[in-house]
């Protein structure tokens, strides 16, 4: 069997056996190599590359090409995947029929799950990206040079989308957290209530 | 604990996002291809690979052709042109009581530029074509884009304000179309 194939994040075990084993077991090292991996992977290939295409000349359409689509898949990845294996956090879009939008947030409801590092292994990339395609468009919109401009806004449009996205996700799974917690000291006050009478 | 009515994915395999985004894919490119009348449910889930990869695909093959100082330049201009334009007349569609989201009607009108990119690569593979020969190809994916498009977006506006939602619709597909033809 591969050690680590990406479409298994844990080698050899079953979904039951290895959510037991995961709260049983605290510890610091990485659970999601793979999942850490690609998400740093697509965003250092588009970061680097753009960087590089000022000193190795490899044609502003490649470079184009290759930076959006790096952008593109690790949009998607950290979307879909990185984000629910990391922190457990997940976001929708969903459109209603009236065509409003609706957000919809999913969180793992046992933070246990999450390992403190590989939360901050999320959210730093996530961040640096988005500031990181910032800059890059502020510096070309005054070096005028427009062409550029379009990839890094093209990139900041993709990074932003996520985070904002995990921003908001974030949020809600802190109010549920709390909103669990409200209901279940409500529900003890209740229940000793009920005893006491 | 988790609650019922929102969707539980977080623990699918990642093998299963991928199948289900790369049909969401394919059913919408069919639906360009055949334009049919349940195009409602292709339109719920919107996603912007179809339009970015039909957009790249195209401006590949439009600065290929162009002259070696202007590669860089056109590649931008279809890019630029593709995606602006699909704003510009998401607005206005929008502005004309359209009851489409923003990237829904993005989406749409991305995906339905895919006669179009077969032209441009129709036209660079046969190389040298008249223009007695480009202007039916082009014209017919031009009409057929329109046509799938307005299947898609003609419901979402008010019958009497349709013409005003279509027209830009047609411009902004004539445009790219023209952006093909002097390729």
């Amino acid at each position: 069997m591969m050690k680590y194939s990406p479409f298994q994040d844990e080698p050899g075990s079953n979904d039951n056996n290895g959510q037991n084993a995961e709260s049983q077991v605290q510890n610091n090292a990485p659970k999601h190599p793979v999942a850490v991996f690609f998400h740093l992977f697509f965003k250092i290939v588009a970061v680097a590359v753009f960087i590089l295409s000022s000193f190795v000349n490899i044609g502003f359409v490649l470079t184009f090409i290759i930076v959006t689509m790096s952008s593109a898949f690790d949009f998607w990845v950290t979307k879909n995947v990185t984000g629910r294996k990391l922190v457990g956090l997940r976001w929708w879009n969903q459109i209603r029929d009236d065509g409003s939008n609706n957000w919809v947030f999913e969180s793992v409801q046992d933070k246990s799950q999450v390992n403190p590092a590989e939360s901050l292994m999320f959210w730093i990339p996530v961040l640096a990206f988005a500031a990181g395609w910032f800059v890059f468009a502020i510096i070309s919109l005054f070096g005028l040079s427009f062409l550029w401009l379009v990839v890094e806004i093209v990139c900041f449009l993709l990074a932003g989308a996520n985070l904002l996205g995990y921003i908001k996700c974030a949020k809600d799974a802190r109010k549920k957290v709390k909103g669990m917690a409200q209901s279940y000291i409500v529900g003890t006050i209740v229940n000793q209530a009920i005893n006491r009478v | 604990m988790i609650n019922s009515e929102s969707p539980n994915t977080l623990d699918e395999p990642v093998f299963q996002t991928i199948l289900r985004d790369l049909k969401m894919v394919a059913f919408k490119l069919y639906h360009v291809i055949l334009p049919r009348g349940n195009a409602v449910n292709a339109l719920r889930d919107w996603d912007l690979w179809g339009p970015l990869i039909l957009c790249l695909i195209m401006a590949i093959f439009l600065s290929v052709s162009a002259a070696e100082d202007q590669k860089a330049l056109e590649f931008t201009i279809v890019f630029v042109v593709v995606w602006c334009g699909a704003a510009i007349v998401t607005v206005n569609g929008q502005l004309l009581g359209g009851n489409l989201s923003f990237f829904q009607s993005v989406c749409v009108l991305g995906y339905c530029i895919f006669p179009l990119t077969i032209a441009t690569i129709i036209i660079w593979v046969i190389q040298n074509l008249s223009i007695i020969f480009k202007l039916p190809i082009v014209g017919g994916a031009w009409f057929w884009s329109s046509f799938a498009s307005y299947g898609f977006l003609g419901s979402s506006v008010p019958d009497n304000r349709r013409l005003l939602a279509v027209y830009p619709v047609l411009l902004f597909y004539l445009i790219i179309a023209w952006l093909v033809i002097v390729q």
